[in-house]
């Protein structure tokens, strides 16, 4: 009898398909209402679709909610906080006058969530887990390169500059919210994985819509007045983004999140696509070699667990 | 191209889902998944009948 250790697979593929269409909404609304403006899009048009997602898996699996522990609302609270911590430290990088290097720092997510899992949730680490790890993260440097001509070097001589350390910190909040989703979803002991999956989401959206909404309200009531006026376009950022999740929080509840983030990264290819990018330009050497290393990675994590 | 967009879109959702929405706590079924693990562990699916967590 089949069974069905790769249901993660198409969940996960589904989550860096919709990423990439809620990027492009996202994509408009960050010129009028700014990143965090639209990072608020994202969690308060989410809202009402996730809290749907949830009332949906429950009726097709009846089973009773579940009464999350304590430490439930810790993990998640923990994942929503890093999530939008993440998010300030990005901004905060794009500041900064060599905000490359500390963009190429923040890919090294990756490497921290595989670390992170292994230490807090004890998610094993394998040989070819570690080697599609490498193969994504040094993809994805390729990709954003700090330095066109000199990628790693770059990499290895900056890492003490003031960029790289605050990339480094944007990395580490990504890689925390991502293991405190998984753990919170895991907490939920007893409830199936859809389940599990659907009340970690919309918690977690209630809390990121309250504290970015409440601190937006109190230091820039206007981005919030305009978030609610352009309420049309942000509805399919909001469903998108809740796709998305839903996809990602899904695959955490099944999977370690080093696979899942790993096999997410052809959402970079996706992205490749839909730019048309692909078609219309010769793509560099780099860019080449940072797209099969990133092939292999998916492969290896797909098939070499 | 929105709406194109949005049809194509939940198509696919309903896709990829459609085997998680499948997936049982009956163990005789082939969509079989243990339910989440209590100890922090992570979830994995069995074969039908195989209540061994694999790692």
């Amino acid at each position: 009898m089949e069974h069905v250790s790769w249901l993660w697979i198409p969940v996960t593929l589904w989550a860096a398909l919709a990423q990439t269409l809620r990027n492009t909404a996202q994509r408009h609304l960050t010129g009028e209402l700014g990143t965090l403006g639209a990072t608020l899009v994202r969690f308060l048009y989410g809202l009402p679709f996730a809290v749907a997602w949830l009332a949906a898996v429950e009726a097709w699996r009846g089973e009773p909610l579940p009464l999350p522990p304590t430490g439930f609302y810790a993990w998640v609270t923990l994942g929503a906080v890093s999530q939008i911590a993440a998010t300030a430290f990005l901004l905060r990088v794009m500041q900064e006058r060599n905000f490359a290097l500390g963009v190429a720092y923040s890919k090294t997510e990756l490497i921290q969530i595989a670390v992170f899992g292994l230490l807090v949730l004890g998610d094993r680490v394998s040989a070819a887990t570690a080697f599609a790890v490498a193969c994504g993260t040094l993809g994805v440097l390729l990709l954003s390169p700090a330095d066109k001509r000199r990628p790693l070097r770059a990499l290895v001589t900056g890492w003490a500059a003031r960029p790289a350390l605050v990339g480094l910190a944007s990395g580490t909040s990504f890689a925390l919210s991502v293991i405190g989703y998984r753990a919170a979803a895991l907490s939920l002991e007893g409830s199936s994985f859809l389940v599990a999956a659907a009340v970690t989401l919309a918690i977690a959206q209630l809390i990121q819509t309250l504290l970015l909404g409440g601190w937006l309200a109190w230091r820039n009531p206007a981005v919030v007045r305009a978030t609610l006026r352009l309420w049309r376009p942000s509805l399919f950022a909001g469903f998108m983004g809740a796709a998305a999740s839903a996809g990602w929080f899904t695959a955490f509840a099944i999977e370690p999140a080093a696979h899942v983030r790993t096999l997410g990264l052809v959402e970079l290819l996706f992205a490749y696509v839909v730019s048309r990018r692909i078609f219309r330009e010769q793509l560099s050497a780099l860019e080449l070699s940072g797209i099969a290393l990133l092939t292999v990675g998916l492969v290896v994590v797909t098939l070499g667990r | 191209m929105k709406r194109t967009a949005l049809v194509l879109a939940a198509l696919l959702g309903a896709a990829a889902f459609a085997p998680a929405f499948a997936s049982t706590n009956d163990p005789t079924s082939p969509f079989y998944l243990l339910p989440t693990q209590s100890n922090g562990t992570t979830l994995h699916a069995v074969q039908a009948g195989d209540t061994t967590e694999r790692k």
